[in-house]
């Protein structure tokens, strides 16, 4: 992650030893922490199946079975989660779901590290005024109702899917930018920073190679967490119905509609609302090993 | 004045670590009578604190004590805790290089000591209070009085070692440890906090150990020395004779590659002892200064020299010592 | 020290003014006063020991030097031209001329890049031409002037000892051949077998290169060793300044005098037969400094006069200054 300054062994005959960096110590303690691991491997497998599943499935996820209407799971026919009360076969939209409901989470947690690692790093690395100034916005940004700008964007944009990601992004990197700027601040006071400064290094320089490689950590974790928490703010916009628009489908409506199912057809909550569970589960166990293995002084 | 305070007889403390067992002390015999001041230096990680740490029964969860440790005669290794407590600010007090660690900020600094006297002593608050307001103007803190009540962030750093040293003191302990009581400290705070503890030894009789990293200090304060290193001693004499005459080529590097404020010439280089500071995790198969030691000899590299006794009576872990026998 | 050598750095009048919160709602911000009128002269090849205890603001010193705090008040030159009017650009030339190494040898080092990263930066930021070939020949090459091993350059802090943290810093100061280093409590945080490693390591880079030094200790011991002259500092004001064996043989002020006796000197000899006078009570609190002299407070010769007015540093023969109104020619 540091800035990598693969140098070619330079008129030097005598074999150069090969360090251990802080990362790779971390990743070493990941590895040991079972949960974590396990984690890791079912999520993997849950991102594989969705996304080559539906070329290998026999049913797209838009066509309506009209023999098949909200039938039970049926191995044989094909429809392992059965289908929808418009025939549509589930297991296709369940992992059409976890597609669309994964790139909210990552593009939108990816928005959100982009702007708030930036924007906290130099409003902490800056500090004084500016950092006021930038802080106080990032406040008032807060106090904005999450709601109420969610629909004033629906109601002049329309339903899109890149205003979720856009509406998600836009709140979720203020605490990201919080928490760096705090760390920023520690860091910044540290002497190999002062050391930096010493030798004329720029301020972009400063934050790009000393400041944001050492916030990095507690940031990693925020985004193990995060991910699953724009996932549940998405399927919640979607239960609402502001979310995708039909017949494209999220976890979150996939849920919706199986709730006003639940007693006629409860498979078409069941699956989609398991799939969800499995996913935040796995994305928080992550986010603990990780925090363990980046800061062992903790344990 | 030879009553014997502490007797310590083959100690040793080992750390589990992920990496494996650390052995940090290893195998320590000395003794110390009342009213004599113990000197122990070392690097750091030379086991000098945990030697100390193991004998109060402080150490890490970790770690692990065999030997003997005998306090006045009552064996320490393997107390239960309550039994420790017990012994601990009675017949035993350590202090600490920061004194913020021992103090509860929380607290008015009369509560911590009055609560010495009521829980150790049994005394009524009342008097427990007398008592402890007459120790902290003992040890030397002016408006006593005044300051009384008052909490521990508003001494300053000196003050707070003051209170440390008067809360030790309480229950007039047969033995105070100090663990690099004065290296936090300003020079000139230091110079009060070292003659204050002449004072405790001189008019209390109290047996001190002073770990430290300064010889000055030991100079000042101490009558013997125990020299260690990588979890050994390596030597142990009288203050006097190490000073004069160091035995162990140790002893010897660590006065040399000290610059003395009273030096006649400084264009020198100072002596050094070149190399680092050993790796307990991987201590070379003989005598861990081995590598270190500009008199090494074959012998070193493999065996481990035990604690000789010199001609003086003083002891040096080298086989030096042997050849001059 | 002949007269004639060029003077590298020329401190006039120095202040360093903090505003601390006072705590209260309304009630005004203290000024720490952590620096307050300092003036002294580097000149090429020397090293200045700027000794004093806690708070009397010898580390900020060392940073409005740097340039690291702005000043409050007064001039540092350097080479003659005052540093706090040059532009952005003539800073960062000046800024390869002058470098610091700090106290903490593992705080100094980025945890997250390798030895080689470290010690390269200085010279990637002024000389961003340089191939990365040439880099690290040249970092490989400091590295091995400052006592390590070339061959692991590509090790990260963490695997090191103090000491050889303290050495990797010492060739990040290096790297660019600055005319003045900045030490602030370099070797304080050292295993005393180490501690003599690094002072021989700074002596000998002294002498090859020419370099001046600013050797910033609360130990006065290695001050008196490593240093040409010494500067004495009580909070935030000079004391004193002088050659280091003046100073030593006869201190002229009298916090001097107090700060030299409370030194432990390693021989039972000497300590045993010493006065321990030292010097009651503890530091005033620099937010709230007593008036006329500083030191007055603890002053075991103090009159009236003491409190009424600042003394001013007055020059005495061979070159030193005290600030006392009780010192006689």
């Amino acid at each position: 992650m540091a800035v990598d300054m693969e140098m070619n062994s330079a008129g030097s005959a005598e074999k150069e030893i090969q360090g251990r960096s802080l990362w790779q110590d971390a990743f070493r303690r990941l590895l040991t922490n079972k949960a974590s691991v396990v984690s890791c491997i079912i999520l993997l497998s849950i991102v594989v199946i969705a996304v080559a599943g539906p070329w290998v499935h026999p049913h797209p996820f838009d066509e309506v079975y009209w023999d098949y209407i909200q039938a039970a799971p049926d191995m044989e026919a094909g429809f392992y989660f059965g289908t929808d009360t418009n025939g549509r076969d589930l297991f296709v939209r369940t992992l059409y779901g976890i597609r669309v409901s994964m790139l909210v989470g990552l593009v939108a947690t990816g928005v959100s590290l982009i702007i708030g690692v930036t924007y906290g790093a130099i409003s902490g690395y800056i500090g004084g005024r500016t950092d006021h100034i930038m802080m106080r916005f990032v406040d008032i940004m807060y106090s904005m109702p999450f709601m109420f700008f969610v629909i004033l964007l629906m109601v002049i944009f329309g339903r899109n899917i890149f205003l979720i990601f856009a509406a998600l992004g836009a709140v979720e990197w203020l605490t990201m930018a919080r928490i760096v700027r705090g760390q920023a601040l520690s860091i910044k006071n540290r002497e190999f920073v002062e050391a930096a400064r010493a030798s004329g290094v720029s301020n972009f320089n400063i934050i790009r190679r000393h400041i944001i490689p050492n916030a990095l950590g507690p940031v990693i974790v925020y985004v193990t967490l995060t991910i699953p928490q724009v996932i549940l703010i998405e399927s919640f916009l979607s239960f609402l119905g502001l979310g995708v628009q039909e017949p494209m489908t999220s976890l979150g409506v996939l849920i919706s509609e199986g709730a006003q199912q639940m007693e006629s057809a409860p498979w078409t909550l069941l699956f989609p609302a398991s799939a969800l569970a499995i996913i935040l589960f796995c994305f928080n166990f992550i986010g603990d090993g990780l925090r363990d293995a980046l800061d062992p002084r903790d344990r | 004045m030879s009553d014997i305070i502490l007797e310590v007889k083959d100690l040793s403390v080992t750390f589990s670590t992920p990496e494996g067992p650390v052995n940090a002390v290893n195998n320590m015999n000395f003794t110390i009578k009342a009213g004599e001041a113990l000197g122990v230096v070392g690097e750091s990680g030379s086991g000098k604190s945990q030697t100390f740490l193991a004998i109060m029964g402080l150490l890490a969860s970790n770690g692990k004590t065999t030997g003997s440790a005998k306090l006045l005669g009552r064996e320490l290794i393997g107390l239960s805790a309550d039994e420790l407590n017990k012994i601990r600010g009675q017949s035993m007090s350590m202090i600490f290089q920061d004194p913020m660690t021992s103090l509860n900020p929380y607290l008015k600094v009369s509560k911590q000591l009055t609560e010495v006297l009521v829980l150790h002593k049994g005394m009524g608050e009342q008097a427990a209070r007398a008592e402890a307001l007459s120790m902290l103007e003992k040890v030397g803190i002016p408006e006593a009085k005044k300051r009384f009540d008052m909490y521990p962030h508003e001494f300053s750093g000196g003050m707070r070692q003051r209170v440390m040293i008067a809360m030790a003191l309480l229950c007039e302990p047969a033995l105070l440890i100090a663990d690099e009581p004065t290296t936090a400290l300003d020079v000139t705070i230091q110079a009060q906090i070292l003659d204050l503890m002449r004072k405790l030894k001189s008019e209390f009789n109290t047996a001190i150990v002073m770990i430290t990293h300064d010889l000055g200090v030991v100079a000042g304060l101490c009558d013997t020395l125990n020299v260690m290193y990588a979890g050994r001693i390596v030597e142990r004499s009288s203050v006097d004779e190490v000073f004069s005459a160091p035995r162990h080529p140790y002893s010897q590097g660590l006065l040399a590659s000290t610059p003395r404020l009273d030096e006649k010439t400084h264009d020198n280089e100072l002596v050094t002892i070149p190399g680092q500071p050993p790796n307990l995790q991987r201590l070379p198969q003989g005598c861990a200064f081995a590598p270190r030691c500009a008199h090494v000899k074959d012998r070193c590299l493999c065996e481990r020299p035990p604690l000789f006794e010199t001609p003086s009576g003083s002891h040096s872990a080298c086989y030096r010592e042997e050849e001059v026998a | 020290m002949s007269m004639s050598q060029e003077v590298l750095l020329d401190v006039k009048d120095l202040k360093v003014h903090f505003s601390i919160p006072s705590g209260k709602l309304f009630k005004k911000p203290g000024l720490l006063k952590a620096v307050d009128g300092v003036s002294f002269q580097v000149k090429a090849g020397e090293t200045l020991g700027v000794v004093g205890e806690s708070g009397c603001g010898k580390s900020t010193l060392g940073r409005a030097v740097l340039r690291l705090l702005k000043p409050t008040d007064g001039q540092v030159a350097w080479f003659g031209q005052e540093m706090g009017g040059m532009k952005p650009e003539e800073l960062r030339n000046v800024r390869s001329d002058l470098q610091v190494i700090f106290q903490d040898p593992l705080a100094s080092l980025d945890p997250r890049m390798t030895i080689g990263q470290i010690i390269g930066e200085p010279l990637i930021t002024h000389y961003p031409k340089l191939s990365k070939a040439e880099v690290k020949e040249k970092v490989k090459a400091m590295m091995a002037k400052v006592g390590l091993l070339p061959e692991q350059v590509n090790r990260y802090p963490h695997e090191f000892s103090g000491g050889q943290c303290q050495r990797i810093g010492i060739a990040r100061a290096m790297i660019l051949e600055p005319k003045l280093i900045v030490c602030d409590e370099a070797v304080s945080a050292l295993d005393v077998s180490i501690q003599a490693q690094i002072v021989n390591l700074l002596m000998g880079l002294q002498k090859e290169f020419g370099l001046s030094l600013i050797f910033i200790s609360h130990n006065l011991s290695i001050v008196r060793h490593i240093s040409h002259r010494i500067m004495v500092l009580y909070l935030g004001r000079m004391m004193e300044v002088a050659d280091r064996d003046a100073i030593y043989a006869k201190p002229l002020h009298p916090y001097t005098k107090a700060l030299i006796s409370a030194v432990p000197i390693p021989d039972p000899e000497i300590e045993r037969n010493k006065e321990h006078v030292a010097l009651k009570g503890d530091l005033p609190s620099p937010l709230n400094p007593p008036s006329g002299c500083v030191f007055r407070t603890r002053c075991p010769f103090a009159k009236d006069i003491c409190a009424a007015e600042v003394p001013a540093l007055k020059s005495f023969a061979g070159g030193r200054e005290a600030a006392c109104h009780f010192i006689e020619e």
